[in-house]
C-alpha cells in the first residue's frame, strides 16, 4: 500500500496558518498574538527555550488548549477563533507526545490502529501492518508498550499518528528521550518517513542543531512571542533579533551605535544598510568567525588562556576598549600561549548586526562547550 | 456504547450531569437545613445548655479514641506487612482486611455478650480462680466510651491500613534506601521516612474511619457512648422534635466539613507525590526467630479483635439459634435482596462517581471541583439524617411523576420511588458517593493526561476516550472503590429502615429487627450471612491489592512534563 | 467483563426493582406500618389472615414512622399504623396522619380512656414497667419513688432515660408530682446506677445476674419472654435470676403504657383496617397478646399468661395515660438536663 499521507494537489491556503494568536494562564502570557503559516508537506520546528510557549503552541492547534484570541486555520478553515472551537477529535490533526503516551492496556497494533476508524476490519489491518512494516516493527504488533525500548517506543507513537493521515502532524519534543546516537538514528529515519509521505509537520524543539537537521523553517519562539521565522541557513546567516543570534551559538556581542548605515567597533566598522540611524546595534561575531591575521595587520589581542578540546582550541582573548574578553575557536592546535600578541581579523560576511534588545537579558558569561 | 450520539461527546453534557448529581446528591441535606431552620430557639437553648457539651465532648473524646487506636494499628500492621517477610505475610495481608466485613452494630454486641460477667471470657476466669459469684469478680465494663473506642478501633482500622499500605507499596522504595543510605536505621525509617510520607493516605483512610465512628448509631448506643449522632437520633425520635434534631445535623456537618477538607488537602497532596517519582516496590526485610514471632503476633492481634472473635461469636450463636428454632424461611429472600439493592445500588453509585470525576478531569474548573465536593457531602453525614432529608425529595420526585402521568390523562403510580426501593438506592448513593469519587480520583490521577490528548487528536470523542482508555486503565482503583461501597451498603441500617418499601427486608433490616425483640442471639444468623457476603468483596479487594496494576500504567506512562 | 456486566445487568436489575414495586394494594390487602417489630404480632397476623383472607403486608419502621407517612401524603399505602408508646400514637394523631373510626365492636371492647375520643386512636394491649431485683434480695413491694433512695447506690440498672419506656414513666412521675420533685428524683437515681443507662430491659436481667446491679427496670413482658424460654436457653437463666415486682407509685398504682394502632388518614384500604382492629381486640386475638407476647389484655374479659400472672395482681395507676403523654417532652429534657444517660 502507498504511504502518501497529504493530498497531492497544492492547496491555495496554507495548510496551517495562526492569525494573532494569544494564550494566557492566570496572570502569566503564555502566548502572545503569534501569527504563523505553515506550508503544504513543509516541517517547522518550533524552536526556543523552555517557557517560550512552543508546546503551548502545539497544544492549541491540536485542539488540546483554546486560544484567548486570535485565529487558528488548517486548510483555509477556522478550527478556533473567538466564535468557533473545533474539537481536537474532530480536527484530524496527528501528535506524538514527549512521553509517547501510548496506551499501556493495548498491544502495539491496537495501539496504531486507535486512530482509524468507520473502515473495515481488513482495510485497518493492512494500514497498520503497513505502517510497523515502515518502522520496522511489526515483529511486534502483539506485544505492549512497556515491552519495548524507548526508541522502539517513539517510532510507534510515530506510527500511530501517521496512521489516520492527518492534515498536520504535531511532534512535542519527540527525540528528547532517545539519547545520542540512537536519538540520531531514529530521527533520520522519522525524518525520512515524514518527507516521504509529504507530511506537513511542527516540531517543536529546544535544541537548535537539531532543529538546524530537520527543518524546512525553524520559528523561533522567545517568551511567548514568535520571533523569527526563517528557513535555518538564513536565520543562522542572518538574523534580524539577538535572540535569534544567540540561540546556534555562543557569540562575541559588542555595544555600538549605528550612525549613517555603520557601526563602530574596536574590532571594525560593519554595515549596517538594515538598521534605522541613531539606533543602539549589537555587533555579533560568532567565535570560529574571528580568524588570526598571518600578516600582521588586523587588530592586536592578547591571549589570557587557551583551552585544548581536541578536535579544536578554544581560545580567551583580551583586547583592547573591549570589556569582556573575546571567545575564539580554531580547528587543530595554535600552539599559543597565556600573553602572547594575535592579530585578529573579522570578515564582513561573518558579523551580524541586530538592534540591542532591552527585553533580552545581558549576554552570559562566555564559557567554554557552550556549542551544542 | 462506542457509537453513542454526538450530545454524549459534549464536555458540557458531562458538567451538566455533575451537576445534576451533585444536585441530588446535595437534595436532602438541604431539605435537613431548611427543616434546622424551622426549629425554633428554645430547643436550640435546650441543645447547647444540656446537650451540645456531652455530645460533643463524647464526640471529640471517641474520634481522638478512634483516630489514634486505627492510626496506630492500620499504619502499624501495613508497614509490618510491607517492609517486612515473615511467615506467613501473604495470608496476613489480606486477613488484615476482615474485620470490614463486620459492621459496628454486629461487633459491639458480640462483644457485650462476650465479655458480660454471666458470658465465656469472665466465666472461665471465674472457673479458673474458683470464684463462685460475678458479684465476687469482674471486669470493667465494656459499655463504657473506652470501650467503644477500643471496639470501633479494630473494626475501622482497615480503612486506614487499606490507603497507607498502597502509599508504602507504591511510594517508599526510593526514599527508604536513600535514608538507608544516610544512616537511619532500619527500626527509625518507619517513623521518620515511611510515615511522613505516607501521612496523605494516612490522613486519607483516618478520614473515611473516623466518618465511620461519628456516624455510627448502633455500637455506641449499645454501649451506652452518646455521640451527637445519638443525640440526634433522642432529640427526633423522644421529643419528636425534628427541628432541634436538623439543628444538631447541621453541627455536626460544620464538625465533619473539617474532616473532608483534610480529606481532600491528602488526596491533592498525594496526587503530586505520585506524578513526582515512579513507582517501585519495596524490597521486604526477611525476618527470623523471635522478631518473626513477634510480627506475627502483631499483626494477629488486630484479625482476632476485630474478627476472628466477633466471627466465632456469631457462628457459635447462629448454631445455637439453629437448634433452638430452626432457620428463619425468610432469610434467603433477605439476603437476595441484599445482595442485589447493594450491587444496584453500588454500579449507580460508582457510575454517578465516573460521570463527576470525569466532568471534572474534561473541565477542571472551581465549578466541577465544587461539585465534585457537593457530591461528597453525603458520607459526613448519619444515614438516619439522610433519610429523614430524603423524605421529601423522594416524595415531592413522586408526586411530580404523578402529576406528569395525570397529564397524560394517565392513572398515576403512586410511589414510583419510594415504593420501588429506587429511594433506598438513591440513599446509598447519596451517603456512599464520596467513596466512589475518591476511589475513581485516585486512579484517575495515575493515567496520564497526554494519553487524553493522544487519544483525542486521534479522532477518539470524549465517550470513546472514557470507555477505552480511562475505563479500562482504572479498572482496578474502580472496582476497589466498587467493593467499598458495596460492604458499606450492606451493612447500612439506618437509612434502609426508613426507606425500604413495605415488605422489602434486608439481611440488616432482619438483624435489626431480631435486636429489637430483644435477643441479640436471634439475629445471629442474618449477622453472620451479612459477614460472609462481605467476605467475598473483601477478598476480591485483597486480590486487587496485591496486583500492582495500576504501578505498571505509571511506568510506562510517565506522567507528561513541561504543561 | 465488567462492561457486558454494567450494559445488560444494570438496566435488568432496575427494571426488576421498579417492576416488583408500587404494585397497588388490592382488597384483599392491608399496610401496616409499625414502630412494633413485627415478628411479635406476627401470630396475630398470621390469625387474622387466616380468618378473614386478608393479607398483611408490613413495614417495620422504629423511627421516622410519622415522617414517612407525612411525607407519603394522599399517596401513602398505609392503613393502619401501629405503636407501641402511646406517646408516639398520639404524636401520629397531632400530625394529623390517621382518621377517626367509629365502630361499635371497638368501643365496646376498648375502656374509654384507653381510646381516643373520636377514635383516632385505639389502645390493643398494656404492659407494666415493673421491678428486676436479684433474687436473693429480701424485697416483696416496691415504689417508684424509692429508686431514688440512697440504699441504692451504684446498684440500679436501666436503659437509657431518652427511651419511650422510660420518658413515659418519668413523664407520670411529672403528673404525680411536678417537674422539680422529678428533677430531684431524676438526680437521685441517675446517681444510684451501677452503669451508663442504656441497652434494653433484658439486660436488666443479664446485669443483675452478672452481679453488676441489684435492681433494675424493666417491662413486664420481657419477664414472660425470658421465663418461658422463647427467647432461648440463656435467656431463661436470665428470667429465673431475678425476682419481679410490681412496683407503684406511693398511694397509686403501677404504671403502665399501651401498644395502641390508629387508621391511616389516607388509607386505601380502610374497610379492611377497621376489620383489623376490631380482630385485634376480639377476644381470639387478645388471647394471643397475652399468651404470646405476655402483655396485659386491653379487654376486660381476657386472661392474662400464667407467668404475668405469677407477678401478682396489676392495680393500674389512677393518672390517665393521656395526661401522662403531655409531659413526654418536659420529661424528655429533664433526662438531658440531669445528664442521666451520659
Amino acid at each position: 500500500m502507498r504511504l502518501s499521507l497529504s493530498a497531492s494537489t497544492r492547496s491555495p491556503s496554507p495548510k496551517l496558518a495562526l492569525e494573532g494568536v494569544a494564550l494566557h494562564y492566570g496572570a502569566i502570557t503564555a502566548l502572545d498574538a503569534v501569527s504563523l503559516e505553515v506550508r503544504d508537506r513543509e516541517i517547522l520546528c518550533l524552536l526556543g527555550p523552555s517557557g517560550s510557549g512552543k508546546s503551548t503552541l502545539l497544544r492549541l492547534v491540536a485542539g488540546i488548549e483554546r486560544p484567548a484570541a486570535g485565529r487558528i486555520l488548517l486548510e483555509g478553515v477556522e478550527v478556533a477563533g473567538p466564535t468557533r472551537f473545533v474539537e481536537p477529535e474532530r480536527r484530524h490533526v496527528g501528535m506524538v507526545f514527549q512521553d509517547y503516551a501510548l496506551f499501556p492496556h493495548l498491544t502495539i497494533a491496537e495501539n496504531v490502529a486507535f486512530g482509524l476508524r468507520g473502515r473495515s476490519r481488513s482495510e485497518i489491518d493492512g494500514i497498520v501492518a503497513a505502517l510497523l512494516d515502515r518502522v520496522n516493527l511489526r515483529r511486534y504488533a502483539t506485544n505492549y508498550p512497556h515491552m519495548l525500548s524507548g526508541g522502539e517506543r517513539q517510532r510507534v507513537a510515530l506510527a500511530r499518528a501517521l496512521a489516520p493521515r492527518p492534515r498536520v502532524l504535531l511532534m512535542d519534543e519527540p527525540f528528547s528521550s532517545l539519547d545520542g546516537r540512537l536519538r540520531d538514528d531514529i530521527r533520520r529515519h522519522a525524518m525520512a518517513l515524514l518527507r516521504d509521505t509529504g507530511t506537513t509537520t511542527v516540531v517543536v524543539t529546544h535544541d537548535p542543531d537539531e532543529a538546524m537537521r530537520i527543518a524546512d523553517r525553524i520559528a523561533l519562539l522567545h517568551g511567548g512571542r514568535l520571533v523569527e521565522c526563517a528557513r535555518p541557513d538564513d536565520l543562522y546567516a542572518r538574523p534580524l533579533t539577538l535572540a535569534a543570534a544567540r540561540i546556534f551559538s555562543e557569540l562575541n556581542e559588542l555595544c555600538g551605535t549605528c550612525v549613517n548605515g555603520v557601526v563602530h567597533t574596536p574590532l571594525g566598522s560593519f554595515a549596517a544598510p538594515h538598521l534605522e540611524d541613531r539606533t543602539a546595534a549589537k555587533v555579533c561575531i560568532r567565535p570560529h568567525h574571528l580568524r588570526f591575521a598571518s600578516n600582521g595587520d588586523g587588530i592586536p589581542a592578547q591571549v589570557m588562556s587557551t583551552t585544548f578540546l581536541g578536535e579544536l582550541e578554544h581560545l580567551s582573548l583580551a583586547v583592547a576598549n573591549i570589556d569582556m574578553p573575546l571567545s575564539a575557536r580554531v580547528l587543530g592546535r595554535t600552539h599559543l600561549r597565556p600573553r602572547d600578541t594575535v592579530y585578529l581579523e573579522v570578515r564582513p560576511e561573518d558579523v551580524v548586526i541586530v538592534p540591542q534588545d532591552d527585553t533580552i537579558q545581558a549576554s552570559p558569561q562566555p564559557s567554554i562547550g557552550a556549542l551544542q | 456504547m462506542a457509537g453513542a450520539g454526538r450530545g454524549l461527546s459534549d464536555p458540557r453534557l458531562w458538567l451538566a450531569a455533575s451537576g445534576l448529581i451533585a444536585l441530588l446528591a446535595a437534595a436532602p441535606l438541604a431539605a435537613i437545613a431548611l427543616t434546622a431552620l424551622q426549629g425554633s430557639s428554645e430547643p436550640w437553648q435546650h441543645l447547647i445548655a444540656y446537650v451540645l457539651p456531652t455530645a460533643v465532648r463524647e464526640t471529640l473524646l471517641l474520634l481522638a479514641g478512634v483516630g489514634l487506636l486505627t492510626a496506630v494499628v492500620g499504619t502499624g500492621a501495613a508497614w509490618l506487612v510491607t517492609a517486612y517477610d515473615f511467615p506467613g505475610r501473604r495470608l496476613f495481608e489480606w486477613w488484615l482486611l476482615l474485620p470490614l466485613a463486620v459492621p459496628t452494630y454486629i461487633v459491639a454486641y458480640a462483644y457485650l455478650d462476650v465479655l458480660h460477667p454471666v458470658g465465656p471470657v469472665q466465666s472461665l476466669i471465674r472457673a479458673a480462680l474458683g470464684i463462685e459469684s460475678p458479684r465476687d469478680f469482674r471486669l470493667p465494663d465494656v459499655r463504657s466510651l473506652a470501650g467503644c473506642i477500643v471496639l470501633l478501633g479494630f473494626v475501622l482500622y482497615p480503612y486506614v491500613y487499606v490507603t497507607t499500605r498502597a502509599m508504602f507499596l507504591m511510594q517508599t522504595a526510593n526514599a527508604v534506601e536513600a535514608a538507608r543510605t544516610l544512616g537511619v536505621r532500619r527500626r527509625a525509617i518507619f517513623l521518620r521516612v515511611a510515615l511522613p510520607l505516607a501521612r496523605p493516605a494516612v490522613a486519607v483512610g483516618l478520614s473515611l474511619a473516623l466518618m465511620e465512628a461519628l456516624n455510627d448509631i448502633g455500637a455506641s448506643e449499645f454501649l451506652g457512648v452518646r455521640t451527637m449522632t445519638v443525640s440526634i437520633y433522642t432529640t427526633w425520635v423522644t421529643r419528636s422534635d425534628l427541628p432541634g434534631a436538623a439543628q444538631i445535623a447541621v453541627a455536626m456537618l460544620a464538625l465533619v466539613l473539617g474532616l473532608v477538607a483534610i480529606e481532600r488537602w491528602a488526596r491533592r497532596k498525594r496526587r503530586y507525590a505520585q506524578d513526582a517519582q515512579h513507582p517501585r516496590p519495596l524490597t521486604a526485610h526477611r525476618l527470623h526467630g523471635v522478631t518473626a514471632v513477634a510480627a506475627l503476633i502483631a499483626v494477629t492481634i488486630p484479625i482476632v479483635l476485630g474478627f476472628v472473635i466477633p466471627a466465632a461469636y456469631l457462628v457459635h450463636a447462629a448454631a445455637t439459634r439453629i437448634r433452638f428454632a430452626g432457620l428463619t424461611p425468610s432469610l434467603a429472600g433477605e439476603a437476595v435482596n441484599t445482595l442485589a439493592i447493594s450491587l444496584v445500588a453500588t454500579m449507580l453509585t460508582v457510575a454517578a462517581g465516573v460521570v463527576v470525576v470525569y466532568a471534572l478531569r474534561l473541565r477542571q474548573t472551581p465549578l466541577t471541583a465544587v461539585l465534585a465536593r457537593a457530591a461528597s457531602l453525603g458520607y459526613a453525614v448519619p444515614g438516619t439524617v439522610v433519610a429523614i432529608g430524603l423524605l421529601p425529595v423522594v416524595t415531592g420526585m413522586d408526586d411530580a411523576i404523578n402529576a406528569v402521568f395525570l397529564n397524560m390523562r394517565a392513572s398515576p403510580k403512586g410511589l414510583l420511588i419510594l415504593g420501588s426501593g429506587a429511594a433506598l438506592v438513591y440513599a446509598y448513593a447519596v451517603r456512599f458517593l464520596t467513596v466512589a469519587v475518591g476511589g475513581t480520583e485516585a486512579g484517575f490521577s495515575r493515567v496520564s493526561r497526554s494519553l487524553d490528548d493522544a487519544a483525542s487528536t486521534l479522532g477518539a470523542s470524549v465517550v470513546r476516550r472514557l470507555w477505552q482508555i480511562h475505563l479500562p486503565l482504572v479498572r482496578p482503583a474502580l472496582a476497589a472503590a466498587a467493593l467499598l461501597v458495596f460492604v458499606d451498603c450492606m451493612k447500612e441500617l439506618p437509612a434502609t429502615l426508613l426507606l425500604r418499601p413495605i415488605g422489602f427486608e434486608t439481611l440488616a433490616t432482619h438483624l435489626y429487627g431480631e435486636a429489637v425483640r430483644g435477643t441479640y442471639e436471634d439475629g445471629a444468623v442474618a449477622a453472620l450471612l451479612i459477614v460472609l457476603v462481605g467476605l467475598v468483596p473483601v477478598s476480591l479487594l485483597a486480590r486487587l491489592g496485591r496486583t500492582p496494576e495500576a504501578g505498571h500504567v505509571d511506568a510506562t506512562t510517565p506522567a507528561s512534563r513541561g504543561r | 467483563m465488567t462492561r457486558r456486566f454494567a450494559t445488560r445487568l444494570l438496566p435488568a436489575c432496575l427494571l426488576a426493582f421498579l417492576g416488583s414495586a408500587a404494585v397497588p394494594a388490592s382488597a384483599q390487602e392491608l399496610n401496616l406500618y409499625t414502630t412494633r417489630e413485627p415478628g411479635l404480632i406476627k401470630p396475630l397476623i398470621d390469625a387474622f389472615t387466616k380468618a378473614t383472607g386478608i393479607k398483611v403486608r408490613s413495614i417495620f419502621v422504629s423511627a421516622g414512622l410519622a415522617e414517612r407517612v407525612t411525607a407519603e401524603g394522599a399517596n401513602s399505602p398505609a392503613d393502619v399504623l401501629m405503636t407501641v408508646d402511646l406517646g408516639n400514637l398520639l404524636d401520629l394523631v397531632e400530625k394529623q396522619i390517621t382518621q377517626p373510626v367509629r365502630s361499635a365492636v371497638l368501643e365496646r371492647a376498648i375502656p374509654a380512656n384507653l381510646r381516643g375520643p373520636k377514635g383516632e386512636w385505639f389502645t390493643l394491649s398494656l404492659r407494666a414497667r415493673v421491678l428486676y431485683a436479684d433474687k436473693d434480695l429480701p424485697l416483696s413491694s416496691f415504689t417508684y419513688e424509692r429508686l431514688a433512695d440512697a440504699a441504692w447506690r451504684g446498684k440500679v440498672c436501666i436503659r437509657a432515660g431518652q427511651h419511650p419506656y422510660n420518658t413515659a414513666l418519668i413523664a407520670a412521675y411529672i403528673a404525680r408530682y411536678g417537674e422539680a420533685r422529678t428533677e430531684a428524683w431524676l438526680r437521685a437515681l441517675k446517681a444510684n446506677l451501677a452503669r451508663t443507662a442504656g441497652g434494653g430491659d433484658r439486660e436488666v436481667a443479664r446485669d443483675i445476674m452478672g452481679g453488676i446491679c441489684d435492681i433494675g427496670v424493666g417491662n413486664s413482658y420481657y419477664v414472660g419472654l425470658m421465663r418461658s424460654g422463647a427467647g432461648g436457653p440463656a435467656q431463661e437463666k436470665w428470667g429465673a435470676a431475678i425476682k419481679v415486682i410490681l412496683p407503684t407509685f406511693e398511694g397509686g398504682g403501677t404504671h403502665v403504657n399501651v401498644s395502641g394502632a390508629a387508621v391511616a388518614r389516607h388509607s386505601p384500604n380502610r374497610a379492611a383496617a377497621v376489620r383489623f382492629l376490631e380482630y385485634l381486640v376480639s377476644p381470639e386475638a387478645q388471647k394471643i397478646y397475652a399468651e404470646a407476647n405476655f402483655e396485659y389484655p386491653v379487654t376486660a374479659d381476657a386472661a392474662v399468661h400464667p407467668i404475668i400472672a405469677a407477678l401478682g395482681k396489676l392495680k393500674v395507676d389512677s393518672v390517665q395515660l393521656t395526661d401522662i403523654v403531655r409531659h413526654r417532652t418536659t420529661a424528655s429534657r429533664l433526662v438531658d438536663k440531669v445528664g442521666f444517660d451520659d
